[in-house]
């Protein structure tokens, strides 16, 4: 198990430099003249110079990559233009945000989507399947702002439960952070339930019909311990599958989401910043971004391994 | 054969959408005795084993017959009353070793849960049990061997596993769905061998289904042959091999080559088994048989009784010649 941490951990290194070039390389990639598509046409030639400065665009490449490499590793990524601090501050004052918004919405997929994709899998073809699919499908279909959105209008607007945006921090008052997660995380998470809640009906199926679970009945075993503990074990691998996938999703759709619920997390302030054209802003959302990705997929591969002793005994 | 059977099944009639599975089907299992179920596949050997267990599939409703097990009817029983039987006073091993297991549980695991749940035992207690039950089953270094996976055993070893679970509780009655068809050559003998010894030991009765003559030469006290979902013929194992009274069992006994006495080419029944939609009239198997008379068409026969112990469903044994 510790070799294959470290192997993991090794081989996402490469995609940790890749994504940190591509985070570099984003400069360049801004038609024209970068500094100059920041300070906007009425800038006079001093302030351009100055941004050009602050940007290191009057350096050379290699000598840009380096500063870039050199302050990374001192978890330095830049001054924002606009912010008046450095990214690095900016993205960890928000980052509790958007984790805590995609956790809970994580929380909620994996309740509602294992659960009701199990309820649906045990009572096959009955209507309470028919029902579970019809919603998952529903919710599949549907895009996360636009849920977003027609939340607000019916349970903050209309009906007054909710308020209509902000964000309360859970270590200020957990009442107030309940009230102002809950609509942007089940709006997020719906779409991620569905998708799960299909993926786990079609595993557990599958996994019903299989000889040790006839074996299992037949050791007398109660229905509770045959589903929990004999079924649902072995569908671990395909939902962990789907699962890393959903939290990447989870987390790139809090962008759009805090954007509806104008909740100040880093997804905010990203759209914030690709708006305002702060490129040391952008280049640490996308870093950030990319980490989680890498990070999530470590985590999933260990959890294989975990739930699977197929898996760990390849290694 | 002992007094008072261990198993009964009486009239046994299961059938999934109204066409007939198993009709009729009748044949009990005595204290200690081992009982071959023969036929070929679609006979209803399965089917009679999961019934035993009342383990059939959502789809099969058995529509007549008891099955009585130590005097009960397990037909009757809530499911919680048969979830205490299953896995503890009748166990069943199944065919299929490589998939019989769950790949993501320690074999120890497999076997202390069925201790735990049916016995009560505490975990410590019941894994040094599950040790002793690997032993028992000659599993080597079965201390070690507890904690493996599934696929880290091979197919024998597995098929070992799967009845060191099944003898986990000592059951009265083991139920064995082909053991060793699975199973390559030289390890269906070890295993056969184990079976045979253990049976021995535990004093089981043994409810053993298989489509291999060899194996019930080598392991049954008796032999229930069945053709398409009922009894052909019933028989003490020597009465059958010596003098089978049904046409299906000779057709079954002239498919295998002889290993002994002069080479004869191996003479298969033609025909197969008739598909449950169309089932014919009289004897099923009247149309595959050689030596079929008028009436084998139109009425089902009844059982004659040859010897004590031995009886078969064919209208020619009851004209007194034995075909």
């Amino acid at each position: 198990m510790a070799s294959l941490i470290i192997r993991r951990l090794a081989s996402a290194l490469p995609v940790l430099l890749l994504v940190s070039l591509i985070s570099f390389v984003l400069i360049w990639l801004v038609p024209g003249d970068a500094a100059a598509e920041l300070a906007g046409p009425s800038a006079s030639p001093e302030e351009l110079a100055h941004i050009r400065t602050d940007l290191g665009l009057d350096q050379p490449v290699w000598i840009q990559a380096l500063h870039w490499y050199r302050n990374l590793l001192h978890g330095d990524l830049g001054q924002s233009l606009l912010l008046g601090r450095s990214v690095a501050a900016a993205i960890l004052e928000r980052l509790p945000v958007t984790l805590s918004l995609t956790g809970f919405a994580l929380v909620i997929t994996l309740l509602f989507g294992i659960g009701s994709g199990t309820i649906a899998a045990l009572k096959r073809n009955s209507w309470i399947d028919q029902a579970v699919m019809m919603t998952a499908l529903v919710g599949l279909s549907l895009p996360d702002f636009w849920l977003g959105l027609v939340a607000i209008y019916v349970f903050s607007v209309a009906l007054g439960w909710f308020p209509t945006g902000g964000f309360v921090a859970f270590g200020d008052s957990p009442v107030g952070w309940l009230q102002t997660t809950t609509l942007p995380a089940i709006a997020l998470a719906l779409t991620q339930t569905g998708l799960l809640a299909r993926m786990t009906r079609s595993s557990l199926l599958e996994v019903l019909s299989q000889d040790y679970i006839r074996t299992a009945w037949a050791k007398g075993l109660p229905g509770r311990i045959v589903i929990l503990k004999h079924a649902l074990l072995n569908i671990a691998v395909p939902v962990l599958t789907v699962l890393g996938i959903s939290i990447g999703i989870l987390f790139s759709g809090a962008v759009v989401i805090e954007s509806v619920f104008a909740i100040p997390g880093v997804g905010r302030l990203i759209i914030d910043a690709v708006l305002r054209r702060d490129l040391p802003v952008i280049q640490g959302g996308i870093l950030i971004i990319g980490v989680f990705m890498v990070t999530v997929n470590i985590a999933v591969d260990l959890l294989y391994a975990a739930f699977d002793p197929r898996v760990r005994h390849e290694h | 054969m002992a007094s008072s059977p261990v198993l009964e099944i009486d009239g046994l009639t299961t059938s999934v959408d109204g066409l007939k599975i198993l009709d009729g089907v009748s044949f009990s299992v005595g204290d200690g005795e081992v009982v071959g179920v023969v036929g070929e596949s679609g006979s209803g050997k399965s089917m009679t084993a999961l019934s035993s267990m009342r383990l059939l599939p959502n789809s099969v409703a058995v529509t007549s017959g008891r099955i009585l097990f130590e005097g009960t009817d397990l037909l009757g029983l809530s499911e919680a009353a048969m979830r205490r039987i299953r896995g503890d006073r009748i166990a069943m091993i199944f065919q299929e070793p490589m998939s019989s297991l769950n790949p993501v549980l320690t074999v120890g695991e497999q076997i202390v849960e069925t201790l735990t749940w049916h016995r009560g035992m505490a975990r410590a207690e019941a894994r040094r049990r599950a040790v002793e039950l690997l032993d028992l089953v000659e599993i080597p270094a079965a201390a070690k061997r507890i904690s493996d996976y599934p696929h880290q055993l091979s197919g024998g070893m597995r098929q070992r596993v799967m009845i060191a679970i099944a003898l986990a509780c000592e059951p009265k009655l083991l139920i064995a769905d082909e053991p060793t068809t699975a199973l390559d050559v030289t390890v269906q003998a070890q295993v056969l061998d184990l079976l045979r010894g253990l049976r021995r030991e535990l004093a089981m009765s043994v409810m053993l289904i298989t489509h291999d003559l060899g194996v019930v030469a080598e392991f049954a006290d008796r032999v229930v042959v069945l053709y398409a979902g009922r009894v052909a013929e019933t028989a003490p194992v020597k009465a059958l091999f010596r003098a089978p009274a049904h046409p299906y069992t000779q057709g079954l006994l002239a498919s295998i080559p002889p290993l002994d006495g002069p080479l004869a080419q191996p003479r298969p029944i033609p025909g197969s088994v008739p598909a449950l939609a169309d089932m014919p009239g009289g004897c099923r198997f009247h149309p595959r048989c050689a030596v079929a008379i008028d009436r084998c068409a139109v009425v089902q026969p009844p059982f004659f009784p040859l010897d004590p112990g031995h009886e078969t469903a064919c209208w020619l044994a009851g004209a007194g010649g034995v075909p």
